[in-house]
C-alpha cells in the first residue's frame, strides 16, 4: 500500500492520500451514506417509534394525550369494523396467495413453454403485463370505474351478451370485494409472472432434458422438477404478496372508499379513517402496529413453514 | 490530513449528528405554536378553486385596499381529502397551519374534538353582522357551544326542481302541494327507461334533506342523537318506499370519489333518465352547466309538504372560512373574511362568478339576484331562495357530526336503500353506534 506513492513522478503534486480509519477503512465512503442514514432516521425510524408511543395513548382531538397502556390494542378486538376491515384484507390476502400466485404461475410457464413460441413474443408478452405495475392508480381507478359501471359497463354488458347475470359490481355489498380482488389480479399478475419467470430462466435445462429422457411427461416435469426447484421463487411471491395485501389502500380507497357499508372496508382504509376522519391518533397508531404485526407473523409462519418442507 | 476513522468513531459521529437532527426535528414539531405567513402577508388554503376565487375577489375591494393593500396573500389549493388532512396535521402539531382555510361542513366536527379549538372565535368580530345573515347557512355549522368560528357564504335553501314540459305533456298539475301529488306525477312520467328522482343509496343527503323537512335533523341542540325518531324514519322509508313501492325513484349513479352527482348522475339526467330531483342550489348548478339542452324546461318549488311538519325547505352543505388560532395577522385575516362574507360586494362578486347564492341577506336586494333565470323557465331563483331561507332549519353541530353521517350511510342508507333492511330498524340500530362515538 505505501509503495504506490512511492512511485509518483518527481515534480508531480503529492497524490491526496486516502483518509483511513484503525481498521484501514475510509471516511469517503461513511460520509456518502451519512445523509441517508440521517434521513432514514429523521423520516422514518422516528415517526415509527412515536407512532409505537403514540399507541399507548388516548390521543384524540385537540388537547393533551393520556397514557392508556394497552387499551387501544384490546380495543381492537372489541371493534366490529376493526374485525371487519381484518376479514376483508385477509380474503384479499387469500386470494393473492391462492389465486393471484397460481394464475401468475401458469403465466410465466406459458410465456416460458411452447404456449409463446418466439422470443420476440415472449419480450411482447413480458412488456403488457409489466405494465400495469406501473400504471397510476388513478388511472386504474378510472378504468376500472368504467368496466364496472352498472349500466354500460364492458362487465355487465359482456355478461348480459352471454346471457348471464348482471351486477352493480361496485355498489353490491356481495361482490364488490370480488370486484377489488378482479382489479388487483389485473394489476399484479404481470409483476408475480415476472418474478417466476426469472425464476424458470434458473432452472437448468438439462434437468429438465434429463427428466425427458428417463421418460417424464411435461406435466410430471413440471411437478416433480420446476415446480420443487422454483420453491424460492414460490416462496418470496408468497411472502411478499402476503405482506403488501395487509397494507392494501390504493385501489378498494379509490373504487369504494371502503363501501358499501364496509364491504370493502381494508385495515389500512380504516386506519386512515380512524386517523384523519375520526381524528383518534392513538388508535390508528395501535392499528398500525397490529397490520405490521400480523404481516410480520404470517410472513415468519410462511418462512418456517418452507424451512420445515425443505427438510 | 485525512483523520482516521474508525466505523466506532463514525457510529459516534453518525449518532451525534442523528441527535442533532431528531432534536431540531422535535423541536420543530413541539415548538410554540407557530403559523399563517407573518406579519405583513396571510395564508388561505382551499380546496375548490372556485372558492378561493371568491376570497380573491375581496382582495380586489375598496376596502381591502385601503386597510391591508400592501398585505400579501397567498393561495394554496389542495384536493378536498388531502386539505383537511394536512390542516388537521398542521394544527395538532401546533405549526405551519394557514391563517384563514375552507372548512366544510361534515369535516367542521373533527376539529371540535378535545377541549382546545384551533379556530379563532369570530363571535364578538361578527358582533352586530349577525342579524344580515341567515345563520343556518352562514354560521351554524361553524358555531360550537354557541361560539362561532367560522363564517360561510353560500344560502343553502334546499327545493324540488322538475321538468315542467314533462309533467305539462302528462297533465300533471303543477306546483306540487304534497308528496302524494308529487308521487302521484311520479307515476305518470315514469316508465321502464325513466324515473322521476335519482336516489342515493352511498350518500346521505336525500334523507337528510327529507328528514328537516319533516321537522328533524340528526342530533338536537344539545348534541344528542336523534335521528331514530318518528320524522326520521318516516323520511327514510318514504325514499325506500320511492324506488321500491310506487317506482317512481331509481337509484342514483355513483362512484367513490364522488358519491353525490358525477358526470354518470350528471349525463342520467342528460339523457332524460332522470326528471327531477330536490337539493340545494349548489346541487342544482349542474343542470345549466352540463345539462344545456333542457334550458327553460326546469321548474323550481319550495319543498312539498306531507312528511312530518313539511317544512318548505331544508339545509345541506356549505364550507366556511375559519382564522386558525396560529395566524399571526388574525385582524387582517378576519377582515378577509368578513369583506368576501358580509359585503355586499364580496358575495355579488361570487354570485357572478360562481352563481353561488349568498347568506348574507341585504344582497337579495342587489338586482342581480333578482334577475329571472332562463334556464328554470325565466324563475327568479334569488327571490325563491330568499323567501324560503327564514325558514331554514337549524344546523346543530356535533364532534361526532362527520362521523355519524359516515355510519348513517354506511348501516342505515345503504341497506335501506338497497332494500335490505327497513328504516326503523336501520336507524335504531344506529343510535348504538352513534352513542358509542368518542365526543
Amino acid at each position: 500500500m505505501e509503495t504506490r506513492s512511492e512511485n509518483v513522478p518527481v515534480g508531480s503534486p503529492p497524490a491526496r492520500k486516502p483518509s483511513r480509519g484503525r481498521g484501514g477503512r475510509t471516511i469517503a465512503p461513511y460520509l456518502f451514506l451519512l445523509p441517508f442514514f440521517l434521513i432514514y432516521a429523521v423520516f422514518l425510524i422516528y415517526p415509527v417509534l412515536a407512532a409505537f408511543r403514540l399507541s399507548f395513548y388516548e390521543s384524540s382531538g385537540f388537547g393533551g394525550d393520556t397514557f392508556t397502556g394497552l387499551a387501544n390494542y384490546s380495543r381492537l378486538v372489541q371493534d366490529s369494523r376493526y374485525l371487519e376491515a381484518l376479514k376483508n384484507t385477509t380474503v384479499y390476502a387469500l386470494a393473492s396467495v391462492f389465486i393471484l400466485s397460481p394464475l401468475a404461475l401458469l403465466v410465466a410457464v406459458a410465456i416460458r413453454s411452447f404456449v409463446v413460441p418466439t422470443a420476440a413474443f415472449k419480450s411482447f408478452y413480458r412488456i403488457v403485463f409489466f405494465l400495469p405495475f406501473i400504471t397510476s392508480f388513478v388511472v386504474i381507478a378510472l378504468m376500472f370505474n368504467l368496466i364496472f359501471n352498472n349500466d354500460f359497463g364492458l362487465l355487465n354488458n359482456a355478461l348480459s351478451s352471454l346471457g348471464l347475470p348482471t351486477f352493480n359490481w361496485l355498489n353490491n355489498e356481495r361482490v364488490a370485494l370480488l370486484a377489488i380482488i378482479l382489479v388487483a389480479i389485473w394489476t399484479y399478475l404481470g409483476i408475480n409472472a415476472l418474478y417466476f419467470l426469472a425464476g424458470l430462466q434458473n432452472i437448468p435445462e438439462d434437468v429438465l432434458e434429463a427428466a425427458a429422457v428417463d421418460g417424464a411427461s411435461r406435466l410430471q416435469a413440471f411437478w416433480r422438477v420446476t415446480l420443487p426447484l422454483l420453491r424460492p421463487v414460490i416462496l418470496f411471491v408468497v411472502v411478499q404478496a402476503t405482506i403488501f395485501s395487509y397494507q392494501i389502500f390504493e385501489i378498494p380507497f379509490l373504487l369504494t372508499a371502503g363501501g358499501p357499508s364496509d364491504s370493502t372496508l381494508t385495515l389500512a382504509i380504516y386506519l386512515y379513517e380512524v386517523g384523519f376522519r375520526q381524528f383518534d391518533r392513538g388508535y390508528a397508531a395501535a392499528i398500525g402496529y397490529s397490520i405490521a404485526i400480523i404481516a410480520v407473523v404470517l410472513a415468519a409462519i410462511q418462512l418456517l413453514a418452507a424451512r420445515r418442507f425443505d427438510r | 490530513m485525512g483523520r482516521n476513522l474508525s466505523r466506532r468513531d463514525f457510529l459516534r459521529v453518525g449518532g451525534g449528528a442523528l441527535a442533532g437532527v431528531s432534536a431540531l426535528g422535535l423541536a420543530g414539531c413541539g415548538g410554540g405554536e407557530q403559523g399563517g405567513s407573518g406579519d405583513n402577508s396571510l395564508e388561505f388554503w382551499a380546496f375548490d378553486e372556485g372558492r378561493a376565487n371568491f376570497a380573491k375577489a375581496a382582495l380586489e375591494t375598496k376596502e381591502w385596499k385601503d386597510a391591508h393593500g400592501d398585505m400579501k396573500v397567498n393561495f394554496r389549493i389542495f384536493p378536498y381529502e388531502q386539505m383537511h388532512d394536512k390542516l388537521l396535521t398542521a394544527l395538532v402539531s401546533g405549526k405551519g397551519a394557514p391563517d384563514v382555510a375552507d372548512v366544510e361542513i361534515s369535516r367542521f366536527s373533527n376539529f371540535i374534538k378535545g377541549d382546545e379549538l384551533p379556530f379563532v372565535d369570530l363571535s364578538d368580530r361578527i358582533g352586530g353582522d349577525i342579524g344580515d345573515v341567515y345563520k343556518p347557512a352562514a354560521t351554524d355549522p361553524w358555531t360550537w357551544q354557541g361560539r362561532i368560528y367560522g363564517v360561510g357564504n353560500e344560502l343553502n335553501t334546499c327545493v324540488l326542481a322538475y321538468r315542467q314540459d314533462l309533467m305539462d305533456q302528462a297533465g300533471v298539475q303543477t306546483p306540487f302541494e304534497n308528496w302524494d301529488q308529487v308521487v302521484a306525477a311520479g307515476q305518470e312520467v315514469s316508465t321502464g327507461d325513466r324515473k322521476m328522482f335519482a336516489l342515493h343509496d352511498l350518500a346521505f343527503g336525500d334523507y337528510y334533506m327529507l328528514s328537516q323537512s319533516a321537522g328533524t335533523s340528526l342530533f338536537d341542540d344539545e348534541g344528542n342523537y336523534i335521528g331514530d325518531n318518528e320524522e326520521s324514519v318516516t323520511a327514510l322509508q318514504f325514499l325506500h318506499d320511492m324506488v321500491y313501492e310506487s317506482r317512481i325513484a331509481g337509484i342514483a349513479p355513483a362512484v367513490a370519489s364522488d358519491n353525490w352527482y358525477p358526470p354518470q348522475y350528471r349525463a342520467a339526467f342528460a339523457a332524460e333518465r332522470f326528471v327531477a330531483l330536490f337539493g340545494p342550489p349548489w346541487h342544482l348548478s349542474f343542470l345549466p352547466t352540463d345539462v344545456t339542452e333542457q334550458s327553460g324546461k326546469w321548474t323550481v318549488q319550495r319543498l312539498p309538504s306531507g312528511l312530518g311538519e313539511g317544512l318548505p325547505t331544508a339545509n345541506f352543505g356549505g364550507t366556511g372560512q375559519c382564522i386558525t388560532t396560529q395566524s399571526q395577522s388574525p385582524d387582517a385575516a378576519y377582515d378577509l373574511v368578513r369583506i368576501a362574507n358580509l359585503t355586499n360586494e364580496g358575495v355579488i362578486a361570487d354570485f357572478k362568478a360562481r352563481t353561488a347564492y349568498p347568506a348574507y341577506r341585504p344582497a337579495y336586494e342587489d338586482p342581480a339576484l333578482q334577475e329571472p333565470n332562463e334556464y328554470f323557465g325565466g324563475q327568479r331563483l334569488g327571490q325563491i331562495y330568499s323567501e324560503l331561507a327564514p325558514d331554514l332549519p337549524p344546523f346543530n353541530q356535533s364532534p361526532v357530526w362527520g362521523q355519524a353521517t359516515e355510519a348513517l350511510v354506511r348501516e342505515a342508507i345503504t341497506p335501506v336503500m338497497q332494500d335490505k333492511e327497513d328504516a326503523q330498524t336501520a336507524l335504531s340500530g344506529l343510535r348504538q353506534t352513534v352513542e358509542g362515538m368518542k365526543q
